[in-house]
């Protein structure tokens, strides 16, 4: 198996690079492409890696419009304090997205481009009238959200063309975005529905919406739209236009749910969206300050500035593992994970699922828990990781390991390795974590035997151990 | 129960902590060998189908391709634990889609893997039965033509039958008789994963003497060996089953997998081979719990009183039997519930279907049979106008009856769970809006089998267990510790326990059904008596009193009547050591099942009526555990069963078109998160003796048994519906629920 891996320096050589290279695509955070090949789908045999590209900042533009790099992750929208005044319906859809481990790999560009019909994020950024600027070997171009899908998988994106930007042109303080699905991490949505208001007093000024898993791209109810729009905010109005917005979607009858009961719950979270946008203050000072998971006010770290080595399909790289500097010559394609395991020697770090669903393989990347099967380690030059055997130092244990065991934590020990990463990467940032907290910061880590409990008081106890 | 033991009843910190937060804990798939190649398999597309042609001379010319086989590479018999009735690799039929079809070994798994891609199979395929409805049908299609000759299974396979049990007490014409009102109620329940995170993994190296070590996953390594060695046709002990520490397995891992496959591809190449299941294989073709559909019909009598019972369960089974170690899986056995019932009559079908074999899940057969039970058990009290637990306090066995299937049991615990659950969960208490309690009742026996061990004690006074009892998370190695630490007078923190490989340590049952604490602890307690004597008898001499007065606790050996005279553990330890090696042997073979282990759940639940979703509250646990031996591995096993069963309840499920699992991926097999669990309040009543060391009884399984029918009883309670299929999904509650407006209408 080989992989021939790009990793540009500049926008301009990845643009010529996807135009001139028919069989290549796009590597963003790499939760979706990397995940398949557990389905026995196989990596594209050409990948452009767009991670050293700066495309991952968020920040005010000179129309006073928020522009948000592509690159930026699921994390740094979530803890971002522009974010949470300027959109929460946005923070609202990346919260909702998959684990924290995934969220700390997963792009907002990666999301929209992937073009799931149940993308999370989809649906805030068309209720958010998002614009996408396209960089290309012709120029750039702009383009509103809402026309960038045609169908499950597909977009509008040209030969050599790269989503570099998403753009809000205006604040949408009264938004937000609910997903419905049976648990409350880790879940495909049966539906999500995004709305964002305008309201003078009462009145709806203006009103957007998208909806995500409810037809084969994500979409805008504008029938409902219209409806709302010059109304009060009434239990009827809202309840006509969700019978509006459940009419305008064709969602389809899967192992997930009935497209009828689909239809319903557009309805029942319709009315629920509207409701919380309209109870979300115009200047919400309150969310700014709001602790977010799993990164809560902190700013991610900006990537290393190391000019990464080309491309090939076998790369030296260079990172630090538990402190200790690699210099290690590798494949393409493969995952983190595997390198750890076979080429470093570290089976403390466990492989289990393979697409990021259970948590067992979780190690930290520059301090972040991230799924190390859903990592390429060709891309990790100048980056630091840290496994299980990096936990304790100098042979002394770490508090969280003396916790796990003193309070019954680990049964048969497999998901522990992951779920102390996890929870270290908690600690590390809030050692006073209460238990709400522990439970979102674990919930990217599946536990089969001790039902969590043990592993919550234990991560409680290492905590005040560590403040 | 503490009192009187040194550390029996008192938390213990596990053995194999320390490893497993650290990274060291090996398991089956992290061993890595000197030129080991990796082993996929290939694996059918059909439900059933004849194999036309199988032509893999493409798979062969890959660079770093080492061997494929198909089934004409392999030795011709079939596989099984009671009955033989599974190919290694597909002969020319496939039963299920994913069956194993040929196998290939590489020198890296992606090679393997695009090697396996091009191996041609043509198929002709055959009509399939996906239920057991469809498969008892008059007509339907064969799964097993190649059987129909079978000493066994013979007769019963022509109507894809694998096996059918009975019970029989009194008499059911006159049970019907005798009663007032006669109800009938059908369930049915899912087939879930098992979910341990470990998938399955083995490696094999055949010493080119001839002798093999197999690494596996394995929790029964010695019957592992015994189904290696017979299908391979080799005499006992060729093997070697080495069994590292088990990622979890909850029944899943006592079968045969890739062992067989890998065995062969490492005799082939001459080379180690290393085989890992994917998760996605994992979910969609191993052995997971069966599905059942159960039929009860209740007599009773307006007060209130249960007369008669006949019960008809049954279990889906896929398609071979052979990958469980019971026929019908014995939960159906349990359907009359911990009652009074005069009148019985229970049948137990396992039926064969073009799905993966099912095998054995944590407490096999348990979980779906006490759903229907107990959910049977509230209907009959509701329409007896009757509360659910009045009815289930007035019906419950109390001490010297018999119960519904015969058997006469002593310590009966039944009435005291169901006062111990109310009285933690509260039962007439205040319910906000749409919110419900719920109650259900279960028992289940301790298992049995044999097992060995060998306490050695060295000068330095640190004790070694020699066991073969694999530790798959339970915390078996732990209460081992402490039962030899018990009998020894010493702490369980100078006992290391060592799991010996099939040709080091004495036979053992392996781990399953809640028995490694009553039969691998037995074995230990009475190796470490034996060990104690030896001790004793040294002490004895410098205490100058007869060795059998001499007391071993507190890390000291004691003089029976001069409390202040006392020696050091490590000091008799050096002395006896000195005249010869200390070493106690001790072995156990038990079945009891004059005793059960009662338990109750109440459940408490809110429902979102716009949605149907079911948000679980809190779950009480009480548990007749006889005696606890290590509190928190005690509460670890109830927590952990509560939150699967409370999956099982909710939101896990196998979903399957027309035999094919619709996504084989753990982001659409719901098992619970850290940010789903509900709250979990555990009891404990100690007191009534099991047949484990120190009176204790099995906890491994017991409490995943009732959850889903505690929360099903609450859904009745918090909105007044009744759902008898499992799993509640907020769409079957939400229909429910429109259901019941419309009817209202």
């Amino acid at each position: 198996m080989t992989l021939e891996l790009y990793q540009p320096s500049t926008l301009a050589e990845a643009c010529c690079l996807l135009k001139t290279n028919e069989k290549a695509s796009v590597l963003a955070g790499g939760t979706d492409l990397l995940s398949r090949q557990e389905k026995g789908i196989p990596l594209p045999p050409v990948l452009v890696c767009l991670a050293g590209l700066g495309l991952d900042k968020i920040q005010q533009g000179p129309s006073a419009e928020l522009r948000i790099g592509a690159l930026s992750t699921h994390s740094s929208v979530i803890t971002s304090n522009h974010l949470a005044a300027w959109a929460p319906s946005l923070v609202d859809a990346c919260k909702s997205v998959g684990s924290p481990q995934v969220r700390n790999l997963g792009t907002l560009g990666g999301n929209l481009c992937n073009a799931s019909p149940a993308a999370d994020s989809a649906a805030a950024l068309l209720a958010l009238r998002a614009v996408l600027h396209i960089s290309g070997p012709e120029g750039n171009r702009f383009i509103p959200a809402e026309d960038f899908f045609l169908e499950p998988g597909r977009i509008t994106l040209q030969g050599g063309e790269v989503v570099t930007e998403i753009i809000l042109p205006s604040p949408s303080p009264r938004s937000a975005y609910f997903k419905f699905g049976q648990r409350r991490a880790m879940d495909i949505a049966v539906i999500g529905v995004a709305v964002a208001l305008t309201m003078e007093g009462d009145t709806v000024t203006d009103c957007s919406t998208g909806l995500s898993a409810v037809a084969p791209t994500p979409l805008r109810a504008r029938k409902a739209e219209a409806l709302l729009t010059g109304q009060k905010l009434t239990a009827g109005t809202v309840a006509e236009a969700a019978r509006a917005a459940a009419s305008e979607c064709s969602p389809v009858s899967d192992h997930r749910a009935s497209a009828d009961y689909r239809r319903q719950m557009i309805e029942v979270f319709f009315r629920r969206a509207v409701w919380a946008a309209a109870g979300r203050q115009q200047v919400n000072s309150a969310l700014i300050d709001l602790p977010c998971f799993p990164t809560g006010g902190r700013q991610v770290k900006s990537r290393p500035e190391v000019s990464p080595p080309g491309h090939g399909t076998s790369f030296p790289v260079t990172f630090k593992v538990n402190g200790e500097i690699h210099h290690l010559d590798i494949d393409s394609h493969r995952l983190l994970v595997d390198v750890l395991r076979e080429d470093l020697g570290l089976t403390g770090t466990k492989k289990s699922c393979g697409e990021g669903e259970c948590g067992a393989c979780t190690v930290l990347l520059d301090g972040l828990p991230v799924n190390s099967c859903l990592v390429l380690a060709a891309t990790l030059t100048g980056r630091e990781i840290t496994t299980i055997e990096g936990l304790s130092r100098e042979g002394k244990p770490h508090p969280l390991q003396t916790a796990f065991i003193r309070e019954g934590a680990v049964q048969c020990g497999y998901c522990s390795p992951g779920m102390l990463m996890s929870a270290q990467a908690l600690l590390q940032q809030n050692p006073a974590a209460g238990e709400e907290e522990i439970k979102e910061a674990l919930s990217g880590n599946l536990c089969r035997c001790t039902g969590y409990y043990k592993i919550i008081r234990a991560v409680q106890a290492a905590g005040r151990e560590l403040a | 129960m503490s009192e009187g033991f040194g550390c029996i009843g008192r938390p213990a910190d596990r053995l194999d902590a320390w490893d497993k937060v650290t990274g060291k804990a090996i398991y089956a798939g992290d061993i890595y060998l000197p030129g080991m190649l990796h082993g996929v398999t290939i694996r059918s597309p059909f439900p059933h189908a004849r194999i036309l042609k199988l032509d893999s001379s493409a798979a062969l010319t890959v660079p770093g391709v080492k061997a494929v086989l198909t089934a004409a590479d392999l030795p011709q018999r079939l596989v099984g634990d009671k009955i033989k009735d599974q190919p290694v690799l597909a002969l020319d039929t496939v039963r299920f889609i994913g069956e194993r079809v040929a196998a290939v070994a590489a020198v890296d798994e992606a090679t393997a893997r695009k090697a396996a891609e091009l191996i041609r199979i043509d198929y002709h395929p055959l009509p399939a039965v996906f239920t057991a409805q469809e498969a008892l049908q008059p007509g339907a299609p064969l799964v097993h033509e190649d059987l129909l000759d079978h000493p066994v299974l013979g007769a019963l396979v022509k109507q894809n039958i694998y096996a059918r049990e009975q019970l029989v007490r009194g008499s059911l014409e006159e049970g019907w008789c005798q009663s007032d009102l006669v109800f009938k109620d059908t369930f049915t329940t899912q087939s879930v994963h098992q979910g341990y995170l470990e998938g399955h993994a083995v490696v094999v190296q055949v010493d080119p003497g001839g002798k093999a070590t197999v690494w596996s996953s394995n929790k029964v390594p010695f019957r592992l060996r015994q189904m290696l060695e017979a299908y391979l046709g080799l005499p006992e002990n060729s093997i070697n089953v080495v069994a590292p520490i088990v990622g979890g397995e909850f029944g899943g891992k006592g079968v045969l997998m890739d062992e067989p496959v890998c065995y062969c591809l490492s005799l082939a190449t001459g080379r180690p081979v290393r085989m890992v299941m994917r998760y996605g294989e994992e979910l969609a073709a191993a052995n997971p719990r069966h599905p059942a559909r159960i039929t009860i019909k209740s007599g009773v009598k307006k007060n209130g009183e249960l007369v008669a019972r006949q019960v008809t369960v049954i279990f889906d089974s896929g398609a071979y039997g052979g990958a469980k170690p019971t026929m019908v899986p014995e939960g159906y056995s349990k359907s009359g519930g911990p009652y009074r019932i005069p009148h019985l009559l229970i049948e137990g079908y396992a039926v064969y279907t073009n799905n993966e074999p099912r095998g054995h899940c944590r407490a096999p057969g348990h979980p779906q049979t006490v759903f229907a039970v107990e959910s049977h058990t509230d209907l009959l009290a509701r329409r007896l106008g009757m509360d659910p637990y009045t009815f289930r306090l007035q019906n419950v066995l109390t001490e010297g009856e018999v119960a519904p299937t015969g058997e006469k049991w002593h310590d009966l615990r039944g009435r005291e769970v169901l006062e111990a659950a109310v009285k933690k969960g509260g039962w007439n208490s205040h319910r906000a809006t749409d919110t419900g309690r719920g109650l259900a009742l279960a028992y289940r026996h301790t298992g049995g089998g044999e097992s060995g061990a060998i306490v050695s004690v060295g000068t330095d006074g640190f004790v070694q267990v020699l066991t073969g009892t694999p530790e798959t998370g339970a915390g078996a190695w732990t209460v081992l510790a402490q039962i030899a630490a018990e009998e020894l007078g010493t702490t369980p923190e100078k006992v290391k326990v060592v799991q010996g490989d099939t040709d080091s340590a004495p036979a053992d049952a392996g781990s399953g059904a809640s028995r490694s604490t009553h039969v691998a602890g037995f074995a230990v307690f009475n190796a470490a008596r034996d060990a104690a004597q030896q001790l004793k008898a040294a002490a004895a001499q410098l205490l100058d009193c007869p060795p059998e007065e001499v007391a071993a606790r507190s890390n000291h050996f004691w003089h029976p009547t001069h409390p202040e005279i006392r020696l050091a553990f490590r000091e008799v330890a050096a002395k006896a050591c000195a005249a010869g090696t200390v070493t106690g042997k001790g072995s156990y073979k038990g079945n009891h099942k004059d005793t059960m282990a009662f338990m109750a759940n109440l459940a408490e639940i809110r429902v979102d009526r716009d949605t149907g979703k079911i948000e679980v509250k809190k779950i009480v646990a009480a548990h007749d555990i006889g005696c606890i031996i290590n509190p928190p591995a005690a509460e670890g096993q109830v927590e952990g069963c509560v939150i699967q069963g409370a999956g099982f309840a909710l939101s896990e499920e196998l979903v399957k078109r027309d035999g094919k699992l619709a996504s084989p991926s753990l982001a659409d097999y719901q098992q619970l998160t850290s940010a789903d669990t509900p709250e979990i309040d555990v009891v404990f009543l100690e007191g009534a003796p099991g047949p484990a060391p120190y009176g204790s009884k099995g906890i491994g399984e017991v409490p995943i048994i009732s959850v889903a029918a505690a929360i099903a009883n609450a859904l009745e309670d918090a909105v007044g519906i009744r759902i008898n299929e499992l799993p509640l999904t907020p769409e079957k509650v939400w229909r429910a629920l429109r259901e019941k407006e419309e009817r209202l209408r």
